[in-house]
């Protein structure tokens, strides 16, 4: 199952599809390219709701794309009956949505295994798998996985700060209200959060964490023969699709 | 507004990094939001979209905001990097595509502030910046995104994002970081030059020998915890790895917690002392076996209660066996039994390794054998003092025991009830409360007792109002609707809640202000605030930001804005946690008058002195069965 990947092969894999959906915008080369990541998608070991729950709003915001681009790009034909729609200066005709059809295909084939793939990795191990084989920092790699663990902390700061408003007779759910105090809530949770910031650097200080100090890595993060083939794999994939069609 | 000159400074410090990384990681959510709120209101701007660009400066706040709080290179890059990988992690429609705008557009931010060589961090350059940002994302957008639309719509496009990035960056950004300041979250920052800063005292002057037990005590907000704090970093800052290191655990138990799984978390101090391997795994699991915490290594740190995240933060803490450990406030917010066992295990950690001990709290009787040195903190300057901690503190609080507990007139009048109350909680549904049937009567004062985890704090916020039951209700008398379905305004006449976490509760810029908060302008009410601010202790206070008060101070003035009012029945989270001898007194005293005005007090509380001091009628709260109901007194 792909989900099972190391987080670096997964991260591979999604940069091979990227690059190859930004290196063209030919309509089958991309047609291709979604076909291969469709007949993928079973191998990912997710489950089959979680995948349109996850893929739906993708499909929306490629149509919105594509439809932007057919409006404003000057593809206008002279014959009306050719207009799917018009309004005032503006006119949508099947010659444009077509030609600007391969735009969606791009966003929907980079990102289907960016949403599958690193949205269900772990931080953590994807840390721990840069820490040791991209050699990336860990004052970056452990700032980032200690910060993303002060987040779902933020929503219980949002909850509890509107039952504090409703005990101080303040309706938050009346919108011109939650207009009003939206600004200051909002930079009040930031105040939050990078008090919990300025702790948490405290106990990392305490615990001997220094920014420029070697450190052991207590995980070891392995990097199988598996993952290798999954990325070779995709790799010449990609390039055959790009190479022949 | 101007910021003042910071010198370059080209490494980073920890405190640099992780608030880099949280801002980044918290708008990086703001970014997943604005990714889909953007492409789906862009058919609103049909009329000319291009317009859309103008609001494209959402995205750059992040990166101007570092750079203007942390002042150093590479802040506004690596919050630009940081804010697109959580929301690529979170999954949006543009993938990893999105590391080329974290990329350009933090560079965008760096190139302006470089080109003053990182000396001046004014609202123009932050305006500059964000409009180059801008202008880069813009002009990626219509590379990857838009590449069919025609030249002047680009034009067009990456000229709005610009103008729009301008504004928002030179008005918005600074404003963000003044309130900040003024806030005090950013005191470790030259960006902070507006607060209230704190004149912490020399860690030297406390003349700490090798393997004393010292306790330190002192009026809340004479800088305590500011203490403790300078000791661990100025001990781990000046070779505290040659020393071997500092355990140092914080009030909040939260903030001793640093990872996402308890084996990593207890890892983490180690892998710091470079052991191999093989050594930090066995070491991690004796330390957790020390604490008394025996779950899997890959326990999620979020799943813990109260008392168990506190162990937690002891076992990293102690886990690399540092010479000194260094406690704030470790006997509040937990239960007794919690208590015990967590200054057990800090005794046998020290009767085993010799460390030297240093713990700052209120309670000098749990702490009775575990100390041989007492210290008061006074008007920045520390005080020996020779007789025992106890003799003193006991003086004191007899002299109250003298004056008595206001006892209450019973009534029988009802004033508010719960009746069959279920609470289920969280993602899977957890029963916190099950069939608790209470009623308050006029002017009693109730204590609810119980061990952490028994749905204390959930009970209180019921009985507030403030939590909608999964079955049964709260009825306020008088009232038609359950007290959760009443208008926040009624509800805030009727019953006045005072949250454990008072931060959450503020609402405005002084303290003064919090008090008069929604109540009318008078002058009766001023001079009303005046009184009571005086007798909490609050009066020296009363222009600051309440965000930059004590922990202990914060309390009291959560508790203030409760003495304002006239409701029928107040209910205070913990009212006495982190209070010295005298402010616990006249807070007791406060809450006690309460009650002969007729107004019913309901305390959540873990103090049994308090318990005896009121004379309270105790609910006693098991985890999740109905409360026996037991007389007061212990």
């Amino acid at each position: 199952m792909l989900n099972r990947l190391n987080p670096l092969a997964k991260l591979a894999i999604v940069c091979v599809m990227t690059v190859a959906a930004v290196w063209t915008l030919d309509l089958r080369v991309l047609v291709a390219l979604l076909i291969l990541e469709l007949i993928v998608i079973p191998f990912m070991g997710l489950n089959f709701k979680s995948v349109v729950w996850r893929t739906a709003p993708l499909v929306l915001i490629a149509a919105i794309v594509v439809l932007t681009n057919a409006l404003f790009s000057g593809i206008a034909p002279e014959d009306p009956e050719a207009w799917v729609w018009a309004w005032g200066p503006f006119t949508l005709s099947a010659e444009a949505l077509v030609t600007t059809l391969p735009i969606g295909l791009r966003i929907l084939v980079l990102s289907i295994p960016a949403v599958l793939l690193l949205g269900t990795t772990d931080p953590t191990d994807l840390a721990d798998s840069m820490m040791q084989h991209l050699k990336v920092p860990a004052r970056y790699a452990l700032s980032m996985v200690v910060g993303l663990r002060l987040l779902p902390q933020l929503r219980s700061d949002w909850v509890e700060q509107s039952a504090a408003l409703r005990a101080r007779g303040v309706d938050t759910r009346n919108p011109l209200t939650a207009i009003r105090l939206g600004p200051s809530r909002l930079v009040n949770l930031l105040v939050f959060a990078l008090r919990r910031a300025t702790r948490s650097a405290t106990t990392m200080t305490a615990k001997g964490f220094e920014p420029y100090a070697q450190r052991t890595l207590a995980r070891e993060s392995t990097l199988s023969i598996g993952d290798a083939c999954a990325v070779v794999v995709t790799m010449v994939a990609a390039v055959v699709i790009l190479i022949l069609l | 507004m101007s910021f003042h000159l910071a010198l370059p400074r080209y490494r980073w410090r920890t405190v640099d990094l992780v608030t880099i990384a949280v801002l980044g990681s918290a708008f990086g959510v703001i970014y997943w939001a604005w990714n889909q709120i953007w492409v789906i209101t862009t058919p609103l701007f049909i009329a000319f979209p291009p317009a859309q660009a103008l609001l494209y400066g959402v995205w750059m706040l992040p990166q101007v905001i570092a750079m203007l709080i942390v002042r150093r290179p590479g802040a506004a890059l690596f919050a630009s990097m940081a804010a697109v990988i959580v929301s690529t992690l979170l999954g949006n429609a543009f993938g990893l595509t999105m590391l080329f705008y974290g990329i350009a557009q933090g560079l965008a931010v760096e190139v302006v502030f470089a080109a003053t060589r990182y000396r001046h961090f004014t609202w123009p350059l932050a305006g500059l910046g964000t409009a180059l940002a801008c202008a880069a994302g813009t002009t990626l957008d219509t590379v990857l995104y838009y590449p069919f639309w025609a030249d002047n719509w680009r034009l067009a496009y990456i000229a709005c994002g610009a103008v729009g990035g301008f504004v928002l960056g030179s008005i918005v950004a600074p404003l963000v970081v003044r309130r900040l300041a003024q806030a005090g979250a950013l005191n470790d920052f030259a960006a902070s030059s507006q607060g209230r800063t704190f004149e912490g005292i020399d860690p030297t002057t406390l003349n700490l020998q090798p393997g004393e037990r010292v306790l330190i005590t002192g009026r809340s907000g004479s800088g305590k915890s500011t203490l403790l704090r300078g000791l661990a970093t100025y001990t781990a800052a000046s070779g505290g790895r040659v020393i071997g290191g500092v355990a140092l655990m914080q009030q909040d138990p939260e903030s001793n917690i640093l990872l996402s799984r308890i084996g990593d978390d207890v890892a983490f101090g180690l892998e710091n002392r470079c052991l191999p391997r093989a050594e930090i795994w066995p070491g991690a699991e004796q330390a957790l076996t020390d604490v008394g915490l025996e779950y899997p290594l890959d326990r999620s740190t979020m799943e813990l209660s109260g008392g168990e995240k506190q162990r937690l933060g002891l076992a990293g803490a102690l886990a690399p066996r540092p010479p000194l450990v260094l406690l704030d406030e470790p006997t509040a917010n937990l239960d007794p039994e919690g208590t015990r066992e967590a200054l057990a295990a800090v005794a046998r950690y020290i009767d085993s390794s010799g460390a030297t001990l240093v713990v700052v709290d209120h309670n000098p009787e749990l702490l009775r054998g575990l100390v041989d040195r007492t210290v008061v903190l006074e008007d920045s300057q520390l005080f020996e003092v020779d007789s025992t901690p106890e003799s003193s503190e006991l003086s004191a609080q007899s002299t109250f025991r003298q004056a008595g507990p206001g006892l209450v007139a019973d009534s029988e009048e009802v004033v508010l009830s719960a009746r069959h109350l279920v609470v289920d909680r969280g993602q899977m549904p957890q029963r916190i409360l099950d069939d608790v049937t209470l009623e308050i009567h006029r002017g009693e004062f109730v204590a609810i007792c119980g061990v952490n985890g028994a749905g204390k704090s959930t009970l209180a916020r019921a009985l507030g109002g403030l939590l909608a039951p999964t079955a049964g209700e709260v009825v306020v008398a008088g009232q038609r609707k359950p007290a959760h379905r009443l208008s926040a305004r009624v509800l805030a006449s009727e019953i006045v809640n005072v949250f454990q976490e008072p931060e959450h509760q503020f609402l405005t810029d002084t303290v003064r202000q919090e008090l008069l908060f929604g109540l009318p302008k008078s002058s009766a009410n001023r001079s009303r605030a005046d009184e009571i601010l005086r007798s909490v202790g609050l009066d020296y206070v009363a222009e600051e930001n309440p965000f930059t008060l004590s922990g202990g101070e914060k309390r009291r003035l959560s508790l203030a804005t409760a003495f304002m009012r006239e409701p029928k029945v107040l209910i205070v989270d913990e009212p006495t946690f982190g209070q010295d001898t005298d402010t616990w007194q006249r807070l007791t005293a406060e809450l006690i008058n309460f009650t002969k005005r007729g107004i019913a007090v309901v305390a959540v509380t873990h103090d049994e002195e308090f318990v005896r001091e009121t004379g309270a009628r105790v609910f006693m709260l098991e985890k999740c069965t109905s409360p026996t109901q037991t007389v007061g007194g212990a």
